[in-house]
């Protein structure tokens, strides 16, 4: 079974909110995006997750490679250096100044495309969505340029075959399980749990894998095509919403006292 | 006459889904009431027709509606066709589908089949001082706002959050007869590759209905201290809620997890627990009508969305609070 793992790098979500709150987080009013000096970079958590899986179909004895491909980012070698360490076999790292304008849409079509242009895939993985603009459109979109379905939101993915795949899906107030017929896209959620810590082996031996980078005109995805969705949607504007903050506290005595308080206050407000 | 702007009435059950008045009075806003402005894309197995009238009260004109007996199953490949046909036929300037669990994925498939561009999680639709569609989606958790100007030809497919959007309701002299045109979803052929095993999905009240909701975090310290926040919650009439910290630690299920990947909630009152208020988190209940937070550090965010605040331990404070709020239900 041949395995894609779809990843993006992105700037630390966590570290992103704290500089928000700080007052720290800056925009760069040129390209409407934040300005990432002192965030960390790395891959989308969701995407570990999807290599996790992967990890987990090879564990119960599923055979073939493993790949990962990126699109674009501005240090690709942690990226993959990271995909490598969690037990991808192979990076494909696709980078052209065509890929510039792309949008999740262009991400999908330049992804599409450099599945087809090594070989196939007989199962895409990612994450359900990337934690910087949260969009979660790639993994559908890669789905339908490629015609095959979409099993978003998983939280095992088990093989029934070679051919068929049994997802476990998270959805609202509970749980479906579905078998795809492959070749399949499935996106992966948190509930799937940690990614195992990589081994110091695997960890070394990461660190002499090198990806293969690709560009727009050796996968053979028009540039065109790319930008297009880019411009038809463009980002005008990107702002820190404004908390105002008038809360009041609620002290005097001990926690004794401050419980009644806030019991009769509430009870006051007509809210118990 | 300008464009139309087509809503996906998704339909589950034989019913329309919640979100479909919304997306109606979202449509409607932007088109400031024009006649014959809204128009739906409506798909389902046979039968699914007869629910076209239950949107004429939305303000909804034409409803292009698609039937199969493929459509039951509510899987974006075949709703995205079925769709993407009304789309063609309509010829709108904008595309708004809801983010349930099948519009979230449907969203992007029909864009892809439309040739299209699409953005999710939209909370807000204007048109701009140079008549352009602009469309407000958070980011970064919800920590920041990215606006976008959108393509009206070809249509934008735009996707609403659930619970985001402006409540809809029916509106008044929007009640005539609308016109019911159907649609070839283009099914001829298509074999579905995907077949489901099993759905499970705990009965009872849900969370989002709630008017109460005490949620606790990390700050419990212990998986055995949420039943504090079950004890309180029953106490006070309400549910009992969860950060993902907690859930993903097995202190609480997933359906209780609030926020960006968990539930949209906004009840009366929202009672934070030992959390931070990270924007995920923050995404899923900040339109609460009163938000009371408790946490031992003042510079905790979840303070800066709350009306009262109580610092100090939340185990000091718990059972307390639970014995305080017994008295007054009994009294
Ligand atoms: C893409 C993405 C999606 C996400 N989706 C969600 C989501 O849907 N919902 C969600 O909740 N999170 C979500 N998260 C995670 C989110 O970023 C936070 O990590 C999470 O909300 C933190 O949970 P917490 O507040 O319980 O824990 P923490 O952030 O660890 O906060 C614990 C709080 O408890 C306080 N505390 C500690 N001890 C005590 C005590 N004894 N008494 C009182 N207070 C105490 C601390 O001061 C702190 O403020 C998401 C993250 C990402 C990247």
């Amino acid at each position: 079974m041949k395995i894609a793992v779809l990843a993006k790098e992105i700037p630390d979500s966590d570290i992103v909110d704290a500089f928000a709150w700080a007052g720290r987080l800056q925009i760069d009013p040129t390209i409407k995006a934040i300005r990432r000096e002192g965030i960390a970079l790395g891959m989308n958590a969701y995407d570990e997750q999807a290599i996790e899986a992967a990890m987990r179909l090879r564990d119960a004895g599923v055979k073939g490679t493993i790949s990962v491909l990126s699109v674009g980012g501005t240090a690709p070698d942690k990226l993959f250096q990271r995909a490598f360490a969690l037990g991808a076999d192979e990076g494909y790292h696709l980078a052209d100044p065509a890929f510039d304008e792309a949008d999740s849409v262009g991400v999908a079509h330049i992804l599409a495309a450099a599945i087809r242009h090594v070989g196939g895939a007989d199962l895409v993985l990612c994450g359900r969505q990337g934690s910087d603009y949260d969009q979660g459109i790639v993994g559908p979109t890669v789905a339908a340029l490629m015609d095959i379905p979409c099993i978003s939101i998983a939280r095992d993915v088990k093989a029934v075959s070679e051919k068929v795949v049994r997802v476990i899906r998270v959805i609202p107030d509970g749980e479906e399980t579905v078998d795809v017929e492959l070749p399949a896209v499935v996106t992966i959620s948190n509930e799937l749990g940690t990614p195992r810590y990589p081994p110091a082996m695997a960890l070394f031996a990461a660190r002499r894998k090198r990806a293969t980078t690709l560009t727009a005109k050796e996968i053979g995805v028009d540039p065109a095509r790319v930008s297009v969705s880019g411009q038809r949607v463009r980002r005008v504007d990107m702002y820190i919403p404004e908390l105002k903050g008038k809360c009041e506290f609620l002290d005097g005595g001990g926690p004794r006292e401050v419980a009644a308080k806030l019991a009769q206050r509430l009870r006051e407000d007509g809210l118990i | 006459m300008s464009k139309s702007i087509l809503i996906v009435a998704e339909a589950e059950g034989g019913r329309l889904v919640r979100m479909v008045s919304d997306l109606a009075a979202v449509a409607c806003g932007l088109v400031g009431g024009a006649a014959g402005s809204v128009v739906a894309a409506l798909s389902g197995p046979p039968g699914t027709a007869g629910l076209a009238k239950e949107l004429w009260p939305h303000g909804v004109s034409v409803a292009y509606v698609a039937e199969h007996p493929l459509l039951g199953e509510l899987r974006p490949e075949t709703h995205a066709r079925a769709a993407a046909a009304a789309v063609q036929q309509a010829g709108p300037s904008l595309v708004l589908v809801g983010q349930t669990l099948l519009g979230r994925d449907m969203a992007p498939y029909l864009a892809a089949r439309l040739n299209t561009s699409v953005l999710m999680n939209a909370t807000e639709l204007r048109r701009n001082s140079s008549g352009e569609v602009e469309v407000v989606c958070p980011v970064y958790g919800g920590s920041v706002r990215a606006v976008y100007t959108v393509s009206e030809s070809p249509a934008t497919v735009v996707g609403f959050q659930p619970g985001v959007a402006v409540r809809g309701e029916a509106v008044a002299g929007g009640a005539r007869q609308g016109q019911v045109v159907s649609v070839d979803p283009g099914l001829g052929g298509f074999q579905s590759k995907v077949k489901l095993v099993n759905r499970a999905t705990t009965a009872g009240p849900r969370l989002e209905e709630a008017r109460v909701i005490v949620s606790g975090g990390k700050g419990l310290g212990d998986k055995k201290n949420y039943a504090y926040i079950e004890d309180l919650a029953k106490v006070v009439g309400g549910m009992p809620g969860a950060s993902r910290a907690i859930v993903d630690l097995g202190w609480a299920t997933r359906a209780q997890q609030v926020g960006l990947t968990g539930k949209r909630v906004s009840p009366d009152l929202y009672m934070a627990i030992g959390i931070s208020g990270a924007s995920q988190h923050m995404a899923g209940c900040s339109t609460s009508k009163v938000i009371v937070a408790v946490n031992r550090e003042r510079d905790a965010v979840i303070f800066k969305y709350a009306r009262y605040g109580v610092l100090g331990d939340c185990l000091e404070f718990l059972p307390s609070f639970i014995e305080e709020c017994r008295k007054l239900k009994a009294g």
